[in-house]
């Protein structure tokens, strides 16, 4: 497989896996313990959907330019997402009066 | 009259029953095992003892579908009675009453029991019978009929016509290892019953026979809003670089009262959780936890388990309103009376957190007869205050949370009625000392410090910074001896005491106060003293509370605000609540298990520091001071600009202690090995320079630090402590102080007229609190060149430039105690001024400058004498006595600072002549210096005329008009100019 067709796959992966997680998210109800570790799963996906985007952006085709840059943000969005969420719950770890 | 029966029954009200499937009977057993509320083995199994009293309630028309049984033979109930009402009532009988669809039956009168025949220890079975010898006594179904109660009641004849009332009792029930049960038999045993006509809500309804539980919450365990907007506990706090005066409105005047009247409290907070895209995840468990594990015991929010949201704004003594007095405590009371109102219980048991724990107690002195509390179980309150309230007056705190501005808290804190409840009180300082220490250094004046007493702490804190009088009145008015001490066992509550106490906690502040030469004051804070506790209430004031040991539990991992769900604390609160026996995991009932066993490891910035241990968890500060700590047992905080990590070794850990440079600057690293409460050895490593790129590393195996000066993760050095403390000496607080001289040749103000020696001495103060650690070393810098130290008590310096030096220097001692700065300014000035000698037409008469017009000059005639700023001197001496009057002038010596310099080969004469009316007819003039020139100067007759040589050649002129020498004198020889 060529090389920048495993790039655009991954990123493509990733993407789908964070969505995935998300959703999984959205509708069930986990432990504490495994909604944080499907949002590190969440994070770690976007990140790379992120990544991988962004190295595949510059070698597109102009036909595919676009989807490169459409995956680049959504992971990008994905990443922010789960960054707060795991932010604010460092935020907590310790609190008391 | 059997309908009689009905109104002085005691009730056993039973509204279901199981049915076994191929058997003649089914059976209620009633037993302690935990959770009590299973189905197992085709019986429901309930909570142990169930004491009848007559108070408890009918259940009312519930029951089971017997479907198309016909007959009920009898009933098998397993009791048992006290031996009071044994004795008393011994000839008493009791029968079985079974209700269906309004009709009654009776057991029959052969099968009464009487009192007496019940045992006082343990469970026995008794049956009751019912016959076919009348309607009354045949229990028939019809088909779809139902059992709706089954009642075991009191003959209320065979007791000569009167009731024994609630005083009579037995209990129905068994324990684990013999489960007592009902038996129900019938009379047409081949009848296919199923378990599926198990009515559920029987139950339901008997839980509320349980005694109530209420959860007084502590400081900041309430919601409080203003209009909607939630102010705590918002997750918008942790918005980092925000300043939080959102939360503004929680604060109150200096009247104590609420600065917006629109804020309420709302619900005691359960979890902190934040919902972001449809995801709700659960940030910080108060009491949910706790909740979750007495509803798995069968309580059940609201009905049998309560909660007490107030606001904790007002603490105890704070007036909500001041119509009526109305405070907490009677807030407290109204819930109380409520919750037995609901439950129909004449009794309440109350787990109550840390500031919940003060208003119990008060609760229960000013209803000292009616409090109706049964059980008090007591998490982490400070009977006697803790001096972290005195740190969120002074510095604020971020209870650890990321994003929560400090300032914001400090803000807040200033007039709440609960941070002046929550200070140590009186009787704190009489039993732990002082929880404040002074010390104050004036310029030029050797600095003193003491431990504060508790009037005089709160002199500095209400008479010097402004805190708030009416609610330190009021706190002290609330910590009576009386409260602090108060023995709630004498009451007749059965109290239970957990408190934390393997954290390294807040035991004394020490504050440094430098007042400068202009009288301005600043305020600093030293690495404070910790002390076993929760983090945030000492032990010493957790465990003031008359408890007997067996009711008495430490809990070896706690920390103070997670207390009421914290594992191992919740199940031991639930255990004592319920007679459950679950795992209570890191609790210990032996205080000796409290003693820390650790370091603590203080740095003064501008370093940020962070520690991990052996298996790479990670304790530190972030770059906003917040705190992330994944040690366990470990406690970070910061005060002033101290940054203070407490690190556990009971388990042999070993830490990594990382430091990144966050400034230009030195900082001081203090590590300090305690070992059962006791300090042992300090190391320090003092003033070591830092900037941004620095990185160090100090591992606690061999006490070294790395440094990785240009920050390439490669070391450059490695050094020792700069000096290891002896527990005596490590108390030392002082700073020492450094002395001045200076040698030299004095000259006016702060000149001097030589080279000079500046000795500096250096001596490390003493005091009763504050033995002496010795000078380590004296720091110094002349002008703006980099800051150098000597490793000494006294110093001399050589200073020799001639300009003007600031000279800034102090001492630090061996506890890294660094005195204030102090400089002196000095100016060297060797050289003396040098004449400018001319001829003043206008006065007829020689004139004497200096090049600089600071300089002072004496004319006296045949003296001439320059002073300059520093005080050096030049002097001239003229041959003549009178050169005015003999109008001639002859230097005969000249001298600088009275030494005179050799002019024997230098020449400077003038002589002039005046006509009658005082023109200047002629003038003459020779002046020679040592080697460069030697020339004569005439004027007649309106013409000049200049003769000799000079270092070009010879000279022969001739010029128009007057023209005169100016000499100036250098260094004993001449240099020469013709004027103008």
């Amino acid at each position: 497989m060529k090389k920048d067709r495993l790039t655009t796959l991954t990123s493509i992966t990733s993407f789908i896996i964070s969505l995935f997680i998300y959703g999984a998210l959205q509708s069930f109800d986990y432990s504490k313990t495994s909604k944080l570790i499907l949002i590190i799963a969440m994070l770690l996906s976007g990140l790379s959907a992120t990544y991988f985007s962004y190295a595949q952006h510059f070698k597109s085709t102009q036909k595919t330019k676009y989807f490169s840059l459409l995956i680049l943000f959504g992971g990008l969005l994905i990443s922010l997402y789960s960054g707060i969420i795991l932010y604010l719950f460092i935020a907590f770890k310790n609190f008391g009066a | 009259m059997k309908s009689c029966f009905y109104s002085i029954s005691f009730l056993l009200t039973l509204s279901a029953f199981i049915l076994a499937p191929n058997s003649s009977s089914a059976k209620i057993l009633f037993d302690n095992t935990p959770p009590n509320r299973i189905f197992q083995d085709q019986y429901w199994y309930r909570q142990a003892t169930q004491v009848l009293d007559g108070t408890g309630p009918n259940l009312g028309n519930t029951g089971n579908n017997f479907g198309s049984r016909s007959q009920l033979a009898s009933i098998t109930v397993y009791l048992k009675t006290n031996p009071s009402t044994k004795e008393t009532y011994g000839n008493c009988l009791l029968y079985a009453r079974v209700t269906t669809s309004g009709k009654n039956f009776f057991s029959t009168n052969l099968s009464k029991v009487p009192f007496s025949a019940l045992p006082t220890d343990e469970y026995k079975p008794f049956t009751f019978a019912f016959d076919n010898t009348s309607t009354s006594t045949t229990v028939n179904f019809a088909g779809g009929e139902k059992i709706q109660n089954i009642f075991i009641e009191e003959d209320y004849g065979s007791c000569g016509g009167f009731g024994f009332g609630s005083q009579a009792f037995f209990e129905l029930g068994g324990t684990d290892q013999n489960p007592s049960n009902i038996l129900f038999w019938y009379a047409d045993p081949s009848t296919n019953f199923t378990s599926s006509n198990v009515m559920a809500t029987r139950i339901e309804d008997l839980e509320n026979t349980k005694i109530p539980i209420l959860f007084i919450p502590g400081i900041l365990g309430t919601e409080i809003a203003e209009n909607d907007e939630l102010l705590w506990a918002n997750p918008k706090m942790t918005i980092p670089a925000n300043s939080d005066n959102f939360m503004d409105p929680l604060s109150f005047t200096s009247l104590l009262k609420p600065t917006s009247n629109s804020t309420r409290y709302t619900n005691v907070i359960k979890t902190i959780s934040a919902t972001i895209g449809g995801i709700e995840l659960e940030l910080f468990d108060y009491t949910s936890g706790l909740i979750s594990e007495f509803t798995d015991q069968g309580y059940t929010e609201n009905q049998n388990f309560f909660t007490f949201p107030y606001d904790w704004r007002y603490g105890v003594s704070g007036i909500i309103d001041q119509s009526n007095n109305k405070t907490n405590v009677n807030l407290l009371q109204e819930k109380i009376t409520e919750i037995l109102n609901i439950t129909g219980s004449n009794k309440i048991n109350i787990i109550a957190h840390s500031n919940g724990g003060l208003l119990l107690k008060k609760y229960v002195l000013e209803n000292p007869s009616s409090h109706s509390v049964n059980k008090a179980v007591l998490l982490g309150v400070p009977n006697t205050g803790a001096p972290k309230a005195i740190k969120v007056l002074l510095e604020g705190d971020n209870f650890g949370v990321v994003g929560l501005s400090d300032e914001e808290m400090k803000k807040i804190a200033l007039n709440l009625p609960v941070v002046y409840d929550l200070t140590p009180s009186q009787t704190y300082y009489n039993a732990k000392g002082s929880f404040y220490n002074l010390t104050q250094e004036k310029f030029l004046k050797p600095p003193t410090t003491q431990d504060l007493n508790f009037n005089e702490v709160w002199d500095n804190l209400l008479n010097q910074k402004g805190y708030n009088q009416t609610a330190f009145e009021n706190s002290a008015l609330l910590h009576s001896p009386e409260f602090d001490n108060a023995d709630l066992r004498n009451y007749g509550i059965d109290l239970y005491n957990i408190v934390g106490c393997k954290k390294a906690t807040l035991g004394k502040i020490q504050e440094y106060q430098y007042t400068n030469l202009l009288g301005e004051t600043s305020t600093s804070y030293k690495a404070p003293i910790f002390v076993p506790g929760d983090g945030t209430v000492p032990l010493e004031s957790a465990t003031n509370l008359p408890t007997s040991q067996n009711n008495k539990f430490y809990a070896l991992k706690a920390d103070h605000g997670k207390m009421p769900s914290q594992n191992g604390i919740r199940q031991k609160v639930v255990n004592i609540l319920t007679d459950s026996s679950l795992e209570t995991p890191s609790l210990s009932q032996n205080e000796s298990d409290c003693k820390l066993n650790g370091r603590a490891i203080s740095v003064y910035s501008p370093v940020n520091i962070e520690a991990y241990d052996q298996m790479g968890n990670r304790a530190g500060f972030a770059e906003d001071g917040s705190v992330e700590n994944n040690i366990p047992n470990a406690e970070l905080s910061i005060f002033g600009h101290v940054k203070f990590i407490f690190l556990p070794e009971d388990e042999n850990q070993v830490y990594n202690i990382r430091l990144k440079g966050t400034g230009e600057g030195t900082f001081t690293l203090t590590s300090l090995n305690i070992e059962n409460n006791a300090p042992k050895t300090t190391e320090v490593f003092s003033n070591i320079p830092v900037t941004m790129n620095l990185k160090a590393e100090l591992n606690t195996e061999d006490s070294k630090l790395t440094l990785d000066t240009d920050g390439n993760n490669m070391p450059d050095q490695t050094i020792n402590p700069s000096s290891v403390l002896s527990p005596e000496t490590a108390t030392d607080i002082l700073p020492p102080v450094s002395t001045s001289t200076i040698v030299g040749t004095k000259g006016n103000e702060n000149f001097y007229l030589s080279n000079i020696l500046v000795l500096l001495s250096a001596t490390d103060t003493i005091s009763s609190i504050s033995p002496a650690s010795d000078i380590l070393k004296i720091n110094y810098q002349l002008d703006n060149s980099p800051w150098q130290s000597a490793s000494t008590s006294s110093i001399s310096l050589e200073v020799t430039q001639e300009t003007e030096h600031v000279l800034k220097f102090f001492s630090t001692d061996k506890a890294g105690n660094n005195e204030a700065i102090k400089q002196i300014k000095f100016t060297i000035d060797k050289t003396p001024p040098e004449f400018l000698i001319g001829f003043n037409l206008t006065k007829k008469d020689l004139e004497f400058k200096t090049q600089n017009t600071l300089d002072t000059l004496q004319d006296q005639d045949s003296r001439i004498v320059a002073t300059d700023k520093a005080g050096n001197k030049a002097e001239i001496l003229f041959k003549e006595k009178n050169r005015k009057q003999n109008s001639r002038a002859e230097i005969i010596a000249l001298s600088y600072n009275n030494k005179s310099a050799n002019i024997t080969k230098t020449v400077f004469k003038t002589s002039w002549n005046l006509d009658k009316k005082g023109v200047l007819k002629s003038l003459e003039q020779h002046a020679r210096s040592k080697k460069d020139f030697n020339l004569e100067l005439h004027f007649e007759n309106n013409k000049t005329k200049l003769t000799g040589r000079d270092q070009h050649g010879k000279i022969n002129k001739i010029l128009t008009g007057l023209k005169t020498f100016e000499l100036k004198t250098l260094a004993g020889d001449f240099e020469w100019n013709i004027l103008p």
